[in-house]
């Protein structure tokens, strides 16, 4: 499902962020990134996800090589992935339900498939009673789910997450991650980048650790 | 029908985020109506400078001497030929009698001066109207003179050269700085204008960010935020339109009667706004498309 050969990132000023990372991720899978912060986990996930380029080496997802990909094809492949971000990147001015459907919206479903597939994902987050509230009026924890069902509701054949438990108490991590196994379960490609060492330990999953943006394992 | 869809959402989420953002959005509409009008009154008060211009133009008068003693078949021939030439607009022939007689009309209450003169001591003459076109610059209307002089019957011909060279110059001058100030005034006010919505844009940066994370198209992000551009340029094009006809209606009252020529609307009211709904509406499309392509490169 994606393929990494090589991978090499630098940023200006001569600062090194990945280094020879080759992985394979299978369809199905789920892998934790685990490292400390600085090791190079949201860079790969970043990567991944076309939010920025390698300075050398390719990317295969889904048997097409993203490391060459023109500007245009970069949202299609954004629609059949799934990202859950740090920092939620919820619209604040939107309902929770509009914060979904605008994720189905810009790929032209219709009113009616999105009034459906919403509700449904809300409901399978217990989210269907914040539908109308606006982010910012809900907990942390809440916020964070909204993240997951909005990513869910595109039916992603690979779910990325970065540091999903990062603002959440452990019990609340605990959930969020049995969340993505249950996800995962249905059949979707799971990656999670985290830090927790506890949460992997927990769940006994394919892990990548990084060290100074090296694969160390 | 997906595309109507599609339609029915950018409007409408331009309007929301109108709705949303009244305050910036009044921001863009006022700097653009502001913008628009100082445009605007330039172009209008200049439109009249050259009209008033060319009208004082169109008063040069030629007149063409005719020698004395020219049989009546000669005059009427040399008349004719005149008239026959492509820079004439029309063509009066004055006898010495008549010459005579407009003057002694001139100097009616004057009487005295004209004692013992019984002949007539004028040239007959022909007063010559030359066409417009002929008036946009000093080499025609010094070439139509060369021609005439070449005739036979023509002893002299006058038309005020010195006071036609400097109002050519004049005109030349008021174009160039017409067409300069003109210049800096539009490139400043697509300036303000996309500047204007950059700030705006950037206020939604965050939403503009998200939705590319979440697979839309540039298309699909920038739709809205052209929409609007389009909108702020209508509102701010009418708001213009009001504003340069009241202020008109300000300066028709305060002008002396001598410039008032000067101040007046150049145009209709429906032609010029128009003409700054479409500037507004294309700056507002220009101004927000340039703003856009910044954020959706990074």
């Amino acid at each position: 499902m994606i393929n990494m050969f090589h991978i090499y990132k630098n940023y200006e000023g001569a600062i090194t962020a990945l280094t020879d990372i080759t992985l394979k991720i299978d369809k199905g899978d789920f892998v934790f990134i685990t490292g400390a912060s600085g090791a190079g986990k949201s860079t790969l996930l970043k990567l991944m996800f076309c939010m920025d380029r390698p300075t050398q080496g390719q990317i295969i997802i889904g048997g097409k090589n993203v490391s060459r990909f023109a500007e245009r094809d970069i949202p299609l492949l954004r629609r059949k992935m799934g990202f859950v971000f740090q920092d939620f990147k919820l619209l604040n001015n939107k309902t929770v339900f509009d914060n979904i459907a605008l994720a189905l919206r810009i790929t032209g479903m219709d009113n009616k498939d999105i009034n459906k597939r919403v509700l449904k994902v809300l409901a399978y987050l217990g989210l269907q009673h914040r539908a109308n509230f606006k982010p910012l009026t809900l907990s942390g924890g809440e916020q964070q789910r909204v993240a997951i069902a909005r990513a869910l509701a595109k039916e992603p054949t690979i779910l990325l997450a970065d540091e999903p438990t990062g603002n959440l108490d452990p019990e609340r991590a605990m959930d969020i991650i049995r969340l993505f196994n249950d996800i995962n379960a249905r059949g979707t490609t799971v990656v999670v980048a985290t830090h927790d060492k506890a949460l992997i330990e927990r769940f006994s999953k394919k892990a990548i650790h990084l060290d100074k943006g090296r694969i160390v394992n | 029908m997906n595309y109507l869809k599609w339609l029915i959402y950018f409007f409408s989420e331009a309007f929301q985020s109108i709705k949303n953002n009244l305050w910036t959005t009044s921001i863009t509409v006022v700097t653009i109506a502001i913008s628009l009008a100082v445009c605007g009154l330039f172009v209008g008060i200049f439109v009249n400078i050259n009209k008033t211009l060319n009208n004082m133009g169109g008063q040069i008068q030629v007149v063409a001497y005719l020698k004395d003693g020219l049989s009546n078949d000669v005059v009427a021939s040399t008349r004719q030929e005149i008239a026959r030439m492509p820079e004439v607009d029309s063509l009066e022939y004055i006898s010495k009698e008549k010459a005579f007689s407009l003057f002694k009309n001139d100097l009616k209450g004057h009487n005295g001066i004209l004692e013992g003169l019984n002949a007539a001591p004028f040239p007959a003459s022909l007063e010559i109207r030359v066409k417009k076109e002929l008036l946009r610059n000093p080499e025609g209307i010094h070439g139509f003179i060369s021609k005439l002089k070449i005739f036979n019957g023509i002893e002299d011909v006058q038309y005020g050269q010195e006071w036609v060279d400097r109002l050519f110059a004049f005109i030349r001058f008021v174009e160039v700085f017409a067409l300069m100030m003109g210049s800096f005034l539009i490139m400043a006010t697509i300036f303000i204008v996309s500047n204007t919505i950059r700030l705006a844009i950037y206020a939604r940066r965050e939403e503009v960010e998200i939705m590319s994370l979440l697979g839309a198209t540039n298309v699909f992000i920038r739709a809205p935020f052209l929409i609007k551009g389009i909108i702020e340029g209508f509102l701010g094009a009418s708001l213009a339109t009001g504003m340069l006809y009241l202020a008109s209606l300000i300066l028709i009252i305060k002008t002396p009667p001598l410039f008032a020529s000067l101040v007046l609307m150049p145009y209709s009211i429906g032609y010029i706004s128009l003409w700054l709904v479409a500037i507004g509406v294309i700056f507002g499309m220009i101004g927000s498309s340039i703003s856009l392509r910044k954020f959706l490169k990074n």
